[in-house]
């Protein structure tokens, strides 16, 4: 029922929105969007024109100054701080700086997302080993973070992201810290992903990986939407 | 979903028991901090409930009315029936000139040899009264006491009066005075344990980041702190009980027996099993505190 819902709706709706800092910076304006499930979508831009801000608020760091957000038809505006840890438990997220715990083995980073939600001990072990097999790192499960290569903690960032099978994936400049052969190949793992079924929203200003990649495109400048 | 919540459970327990072992040093600056306010509650309860044994057994001395030397029989006898209608009153002995100074040559022993110089008796006949056990404060048996000596029968009133007041005023001063360092203890080892667990969510502000971004609700990552808040509480309060107990055993062996042969008081007793169930309870009670107080100074 829920992906019915999501379907007629889309799994991401953006109404009008707009963001100002401080009460004068414009961070985004009037920005309308939607994004269909199983959808691949780049967003790219110079630094400064407000991608990172759009994935925020779609997972609902930032509160939108005007306009309206739905997330699998959930607006956004009327949900509770309180509630917001059910929106992220749907939503996988990457990001530029990988955002692991460097006191926990990669497999108890990645085993993290599946303890919050209280799964069985051998359900995280099968989710986390899965997951860790799909970006390659089986057999670095019991290794450090800081013992990685910035390649595969952007892959352990990535199986903590997809180990709860969300239904969006937003990441944001995941190649941004990495080589071009690196980048090349985290790409095609968020391509991989998308086959899979999960729609992914990715935040981007290595143009010549995207005109590879072939998906569709938004180009923002300056907070706005300039090509759709 | 029953089985996932204890699944959470466990494993937050077992989070916040990790959190003590790698605060380290400061943990452990928490746990004696909780315990030394603590253990002036744990010296607070033993100091009352002695003291106050003390002021129950000061009470069973008898209150003795010296009489007029002019007093005839019938006059003595009117006395103690007037007496025996007083509420309060529970027993009453009449002690003649000539019992008295029999009962003193007795007291002196080998030295009542000195008594044989004198003419006349010189000692009082009195009335040894017992106080009903229900009068437990000095309140409560002074209107009696200044009854008894503005009777035109009773010369003088002697008992234990004088001491039982004292000791009563000294209970209420102590009392006072270690509830005042107890609070202001058990404010300072809350603030501890707040700075301690406010230090370990410091060191882990990445970590609830990360938290926060995979889904953790407010209350799944707080629950560690508080278990550590309250794991401290409840170490400190072990502690603050175990070191009253050593504090209670070097008092009974050089302290207690000049009390005894002072006051002849009976052993000094230790906390009451519900006083140290209730001391662990605050100790938790305070640890938790100090990680929520904390845990809110951190999230605002």
């Amino acid at each position: 029922m829920e992906s019915l819902s999501a379907s007629l709706s889309g799994i991401v709706q953006m109404f009008h929105v707009s963001k100002t800092f401080d009460g004068n910076c414009s961070a985004l304006v009037d920005i309308n969007l939607r994004l269909e499930p199983g959808e691949m979508v780049y967003l790219v831009g110079p630094s400064g024109a407000g991608k990172t801000t759009l994935m925020r608020l779609i997972f609902r760091e930032e509160r939108v100054s005007s306009g309206q957000i739905l997330v699998q038809g959930r607006n956004l505006n009327t949900m509770k701080d309180s509630q917001v840890y059910q929106l992220r438990r749907r939503i996988g997220v990457v990001f530029q700086d990988f955002k692991l715990i460097h006191s926990k083995t990669v497999f108890e980073n990645v085993a993290y997302v599946l303890q919050v939600l209280g799964k069985s001990r051998s359900e995280i072990e099968r989710r986390v080993w899965n997951s860790l097999k799909r970006v390659g790192l089986g057999h670095k499960k019991d290794q450090y973070p800081r013992r990685l290569s910035g390649g595969e903690q952007q892959r352990v960032s990535i199986a903590r992201a997809i180990v709860n099978d969300p239904v969006l994936l937003l990441a944001d400049e995941p190649t941004g810290n990495l080589d071009t052969d690196m980048a090349r190949d985290i790409m095609e793992l968020f391509m991989d992903i998308n086959i899979q079924g999960t729609a992914v929203l990715m935040a981007t200003h290595n143009m010549r990986i995207v005109e590879e990649m072939k998906r569709r495109v938004i180009y923002l400048r300056e907070g706005k939407i300039v090509h759709l | 979903m029953f089985i996932c919540r204890v699944r959470q459970l466990s494993y937050l327990l077992r989070q916040g028991v990790q959190g003590i072992k790698s605060a380290g040093i400061s943990a452990g600056v928490a746990v004696v901090s909780i315990a030394c306010s603590l253990l002036l509650l744990c010296l607070y309860f033993m100091a009352f409930s002695n003291l106050s044994k003390a002021l129950d057994s000061a009470k069973n001395i008898q209150v003795v009315l010296y009489l007029r030397d002019n007093l005839k029989q019938p006059q003595i006898s009117l006395l103690q029936q007037s007496l025996a209608g007083c509420d309060g009153i529970t027993g009453i002995r009449f002690v003649s000139k000539a019992a008295a100074l029999k009962e003193f040559r007795e007291t002196l022993g080998e030295d009542a040899s000195l008594l044989d110089g004198l003419d006349t008796n010189p000692l009082p006949a009195s009335l040894e009264l017992s106080l009903s056990p229900n009068l437990k404060e000095p309140d409560q048996f002074k209107p009696l006491l200044q009854h008894l000596a503005s009777m035109p029968e009773v010369e003088s009133v002697q008992g234990g009066v004088e001491w039982i007041e004292k000791l009563s005023n000294l209970l209420t001063t102590v009392r006072l005075v270690l509830f005042l360092l107890g609070t202001v203890l058990t404010a300072i080892a809350l603030f501890i344990t707040a700075s301690t667990i406010h230090l370990t969510i410091d060191r882990k502000r990445d970590e609830i980041a990360v938290m926060r971004l995979v889904g953790a609700s407010n209350w799944y990552i707080r629950f560690p702190f508080l278990i550590e808040g309250m794991l401290e509480g409840f170490i400190g309060g072990g502690l603050a009980i175990v070191t009253s107990a050593v504090l209670h055993y070097a008092f009974c062996w050089k302290v207690s027996p000049f009390l005894d042969m002072i006051f002849g008081a009976s052993a000094v007793c230790f906390l009451e099993p519900e006083e140290m169930f209730f001391i662990l309870l605050l100790g938790l009670f305070v640890g938790g505190l100090g990680a929520m107080v904390s845990f809110s100074y951190h999230s605002a």
